[in-house]
């Protein structure tokens, strides 16, 4: 299947005050399918927004790509011009952003924003946008829309306003949705609703989406593929169910392990993943994730280590020596056999 | 700084943002005042050729003549009607302040717009024109640049339209700076919209609030340069009339002590003109201030 999004060996590095440069991304490859619903999961700091900025060229003046391609519908966006780009950014592919209440211009009306778009792109007359826009807030479920259309955003709740932002960028039928933490701003009910309200209105239009998140809860009930990111790199990537039901990087399952279940018992106690994402970590030799993780052993910290993805599984792959073809030690437990040392425990 | 972001602002689901700032400014009667005074000024300027008793510039009567039923405010030096000139010399104090604070802000604003969305070397560039502008002493730049080209209206409101934009340029700099790294601005550039149009239909809207308060004060500081200016024979030159150069006679002392018709109208209407455009400008900030909850 031809791919709507693919991504290869995308790196994105940072200049600091010291002149220095600092990969935050660091190769970078995978793809997404028409229809599809990508989850990009990890820490913060991990690389996940950087990773969407660079996708959509947004990266911040000190910020550029500098390696890989970013192919988009069979156009690779890293070479085109401000131009092409404004061209595709808005009707063929769009975002929306972690903070719904400053997202909107406050000195405009809902409808001249949600028209501004319609008339860029589609480049129509304005009793026709009017009335395009008028549909579009009644789609995302936004009451008295015509009265809406003549609000200010201060005037507007948070989903109120998150909901405006999803019929801004649906405006022009894109093909790919990249969503930025979407509801983090937004208490666990309406979440709920302005995600339910994305996945009807994805499938409707039949639209592809790269959520990213922290919320696992919501990477189970949206994702069809999720992708876990750590210290830059991906480090597993699988759909859904095979995910959640058998996770095999060490960082996957702490991650798992860290969210609590309705079903849990009482008593409990939810892992917590030692120690902070590290920085600068182009100068760490082997696995990223090695000085946090409860199944290292010494092969992990050789160069080799954290340098390819492993198979786990039909359409699974995983970056961890455990999985490696050549490995002996059992992958689920914290026992080394291959270095015959018991790894001590930390805590 | 003043943002626009209406945040903690009682208001009725009615109430447009427009519609606050209205009952805001209304809530200040000092400003309520200046704002008629000075309509009331601006008309009676605007509509001079109709309402002045005689032609500003001809002899009609004795010189230095005293308040009388023909002449209101009595005749100056040379015996032109002192209520004939006043009219004609607010309309060219207010033309001479209201051109050079639009050259100004224009000139500063589009400065300030291009360098805090640009950056880079373009904003090196602007900045440090901007500082060296003014680090200039402000009356002996203008002086010179008036002793340079030669003194008359349309100089003078090119001088004081050239000289007045740093603080604008800096200030408009400022708010670009912080609205450049907001969401919807990011949002505007991910639905395709090209920078040009960003940056003046999507940033620039939002700092007219600022812009149009700093603007009162450079409206009354220009009327006031004006008035120095022609004061010194630098600005508007004899015969046009103009607030400034009225008070040329009050360089003498016997004027000064006995004859205060020659200039206390036209002295005491430079003050009041300032004291109302700057009352109407501190009424625009608290009116367009968010955080305000009066």
């Amino acid at each position: 299947m031809e791919h709507l999004l693919d991504v290869q060996n995308l790196c994105v590095a940072f200049r600091g005050d010291d002149h220095r440069e600092r990969t935050v991304v660091d190769h970078v490859s995978f793809q997404v399918n028409p229809g599809e619903i990508l989850c990009i999961v990890g820490e913060s700091g991990c690389g996940k927004s950087v990773t969407s900025l660079a996708i959509m060229n947004l990266l911040s003046r000190n910020g550029h790509i500098t390696e890989g391609t970013v192919l988009f519908d069979g156009q690779d966006l890293t070479k085109l011009s401000a131009k092409e780009l404004d061209k595709i950014r808005g009707s063929k592919m769009t975002m929306i952003f972690q903070d719904a209440l400053t997202s909107l211009n406050p000195v405009f009306t809902v409808g001249k924003q949600v028209m501004e778009s319609l008339r860029i792109h589609l480049g129509m007359a304005k009793d026709e946008s009017v009335k395009r826009a008028v549909e579009l807030l009644e789609k995302v479920g936004l009451p008295d829309p015509e009265t809406m259309m003549r609000k200010y955003p201060h005037q507007l709740s948070g989903g109120q306003r998150q909901r405006v932002m999803i019929a801004i960028a649906l405006s022009c039928n894109p093909k790919l949705l990249i969503a930025d933490e979407p509801t983090t701003a937004l208490d666990v009910t309406i979440q709920s609703q302005i995600m339910a309200l994305t996945k009807n209105l994805i499938h409707e239009l039949n639209m592809s989406m790269i959520l990213i998140t922290h919320d696992l809860g919501l990477v189970a009930e949206m994702a069809d593929r999720v992708m876990v990111m750590y210290a830059g790199q991906i480090v597993e990537t699988a759909d859904v169910y095979t995910l959640f039901r058998s996770p095999a990087h060490p960082y996957t399952r702490a991650l798992l392990g860290a969210v609590p279940s309705i079903y849990d018992e009482p008593d409990r106690q939810l892992v917590s993943i030692r120690g902070t994402v590290p920085e600068n970590y182009e100068f760490l030799t082997g696995c990223r994730f090695a000085d946090r993780c409860d199944s290292v052993c010494d092969n992990c910290r050789e160069a080799a280590a954290g340098k390819t993805m492993y198979s786990a599984g039909e359409n699974h792959s995983v970056r961890c020596i455990l999985f490696s073809a050549d490995n002996t030690r059992p992958n689920t437990s914290g026992h080394c056999t291959s270095c015959k040392e018991e790894v001590t425990s930390h805590d | 700084m003043i943002k626009l972001k209406p945040v903690n602002t009682p208001s009725s689901p009615s109430s447009t943002y427009n519609q606050q700032i209205m009952r805001r400014f209304f809530k200040h009667k000092l400003a309520v005042i200046s704002l008629i005074f000075l309509c009331v000024i601006i008309l009676l300027s605007v509509l001079a050729p109709l309402i002045a008793p005689y032609d500003p510039n001809r002899i009609t009567g004795g010189f230095s003549q005293a308040p009388s039923a023909e002449h209101w405010l009595g005749t100056d030096q040379s015996g032109r009607d002192v209520l004939s000139r006043l009219l004609y010399g607010t309309r060219i104090s207010l033309l001479v302040g209201f051109m050079a604070t639009l050259i100004s802000t224009v000139i500063g604003v589009v400065l300030g717009l291009l360098s805090g969305y640009f950056g880079g070397w373009l904003d090196m560039v602007i900045m440090r024109i901007t500082d060296m502008v003014m680090s200039f002493p402000y009356i002996l730049l203008v002086l010179v640049a008036a002793a340079i080209f030669e003194p008359g209206l349309t100089n003078i409101i090119l001088i004081l339209g050239f000289v007045d934009w740093p603080g604008v340029a800096r200030l408009v700099r400022g708010n670009v700076l912080s609205l450049r790294e907001t969401n919807f601005v990011k949002s505007a550039e991910v639905a395709g919209m090209s920078k040009w149009y960003i940056l003046f239909s999507e940033i620039l809207p939002n700092t007219v609030a600022p812009i149009l308060v700093y603007a009162t004060s450079v409206f009354a500081l220009s009327i006031l340069d004006e008035a120095a200016l022609s004061y010194l024979g630098m600005g508007v030159t004899l015969p046009t009339a103009s607030l400034g150069n009225m008070l040329n006679g009050a360089e003498s002392l016997t004027i000064l002590t006995s004859k205060p018709w020659l200039w206390v109208p036209a002295g005491s209407l430079i003050i009041l003109l300032a004291l109302s455009i700057n009352f109407i400008g501190d009424a625009l900030r608290d009116a367009v201030d968010p955080t305000s909850t009066k």
